[in-house]
């Protein structure tokens, strides 16, 4: 987004079967998909390989599925609300309105964990997210609207603007913004990692819970490499947390908070609680808009 | 009740609809249209994962996640970029090669034999999926390759590896790696497309 590199449409049609068979590194997949994605040239190198990639599936072996694994599929679709049509507004009948912010499901988790040297557990159920962080937002804003709760603190003003740019970002299928979700100790937090085109990121989060002593939550951004830290929450008394400067990483995909002890921590040393992944708003066509 | 019903699909059998046309009726919020390509790709997708991740759970768990995204993103699908097979499959790919990515916390190699593609074995299920293209013709098309152009294309295909890790794997400079792949793909194109005007012998077997 912000100084991410731009290629020609040779450079892009270079990548093509690196892109299609899924060996360019994430950041680099990135900008390849945004790419075709706004490029009105016809780009045919990449309908040529892509046709030979699916064709390599082919010569794997097929091999059915476990019998139970229709039923979890088709469960987890009843479940699952559809991203947006982008370009028909129309909504069909019982399905969700909101935009789908839900990415990584669980594997998202389960990778966190991982990295967090934490044990994997069973495969979960994803969460709603959509679902559940749009009306969470909104309650805090109809609290704050009817009762002025923070009226008259100059911080609180300023986390009353963020919280509203937040929604707003998140209503936009052209903003950069990850969906934040709690889970375990945190099951009842939601919030947003916005990336603004023109400024730096923040991070709004409602329902943490408290913490003791020095305890801090601390944001990471998660990419392919180890993760990086985005800097230390500012936690309100109410439970709704507040972090600015956030920074586009190259390859960060996920934003994510841990609690560690103040000063904070070079890396992750607990699992993280609070999880989103960046929507990709360049979810067109191809293996990088999975 | 008269016998055309407006929106009669159900009087079809599912074997006449296209997976063009099964990918709208999902983006229109069908659900029963995943449950037809479910029982269209379950094996090709879960047979893939399975080779690339070597591991059953983690491989049922990418086809779940590829079934969830093309649930998801049903709507952007653009048939005029790219058929529905190749888009399916792309995301099949996709989240096996992510899963087997994510055990790989760093570019950290795994061991030799893992990266070679184990032997192959005849199929004959591939009839039941109901594609022109036979897994046989894929895997002749493949050894007629250059070998170091087929080695790049199993290495990021099967092996889930990046254009880096399969530089530092082979030795080989990253833009010879990206020439590799990009020529080799074109090259496998025009050989499936000349096996297929000659029809291979029925008893000729993979490799």
């Amino acid at each position: 987004v912000i100084g991410e590199p731009t290629l020609s449409c040779e450079q892009v049609d270079d990548l093509a079967g690196l892109y299609v068979l899924d060996a360019l590194d994430p950041a680099d997949a990135r900008v390849v998909a945004r790419h075709l994605e706004g490029c009105d040239s016809d780009h045919t190198a990449f309908a040529e390989v892509a046709a030979s990639a699916g064709a390599l599936a082919l010569a794997a072996e097929v091999q059915d599925a476990p019998a139970d694994l229709r039923d979890r599929v088709m469960s987890a679709v009843a479940s699952t609300p559809q991203a947006r049509p982008v370009a028909d507004p129309s909504v069909p009948e019982g399905q969700p309105a909101q935009p789908d912010h839900r990415a990584g499901g669980s594997s998202l988790i389960d990778r966190l964990r991982a990295r967090a040297g934490s044990p994997t557990g069973a495969p979960r159920r994803a969460p709603r997210w959509a679902l559940v962080a749009v009306p969470a937002l909104a309650l805090v804003l109809v609290a704050i609207g009817a009762f002025g709760i923070w009226q008259g603190q100059a911080t609180q003003t300023d986390r009353l603007a963020l919280l509203r740019e937040a929604v707003v970002a998140a209503a936009d299928p052209e903003a950069t913004v990850a969906v934040l979700t709690g889970s375990d100790a945190a099951a009842g937090a939601a919030g947003y990692a916005v990336f603004p085109a023109d400024r730096d990121g923040f991070i709004v989060v409602d329902g943490l819970p408290g913490l003791t002593g020095d305890q801090v939550y601390q944001a990471w951004y998660v990419g392919p490499g180890e993760p990086l830290s985005a800097g230390l929450v500012d936690l309100g008394g109410d439970g709704l947390g507040v972090l600015t400067g956030l920074r586009m990483m190259p390859g960060t995909n996920v934003v994510a908070l841990t609690v560690e002890t103040r000063p904070g921590a070079p890396a992750p040393t607990t699992t993280p609680l609070v999880v989103g992944e960046i929507r990709d708003v360049a979810t067109g066509q191809g293996p990088g808009s999975a | 009740m008269s016998q055309t019903a407006p929106h009669g699909r159900s009087a079809r059998s599912d074997a006449d609809v296209s997976d063009e046309e099964l990918l709208r009726e999902a983006a229109q919020g069908r659900e029963a249209a995943i449950a037809t390509l479910f029982d269209r790709y379950q094996g090709i997708m879960y047979g893939l994962a399975s080779r690339i991740t070597a591991d059953p759970a983690i491989a049922q768990d990418a086809v779940q996640e590829a079934f969830l995204s093309i649930w998801r993103h049903a709507s952007r699908f653009d048939p005029s970029r790219a058929s529905a097979r190749s888009w399916i499959l792309a995301i099949a790919h996709h989240r096996a090669v992510d899963a087997v990515r994510r055990r790989r916390p760093t570019s950290a190699l795994a061991g030799d034999e893992d990266l070679l593609p184990p032997a192959l074995v005849r199929p004959d299920l591939w009839g039941e999926v109901r594609q022109r293209l036979d897994a046989d013709v894929v895997r002749e098309a493949l050894s007629r390759l250059a070998p170091l152009q087929r080695e790049a294309i199993e290495l990021a295909y099967f092996g889930g590896l990046t254009q880096q890790e399969i530089a530092s794997r082979t030795g080989s400079p990253l833009g010879t790696v990206k020439s590799r792949v990009r020529l080799g793909l074109q090259a496998l194109r025009t050989e499936i497309e000349a096996i297929e005007r000659v029809a291979l012998p029925a008893a000729e077997v993979g490799r």
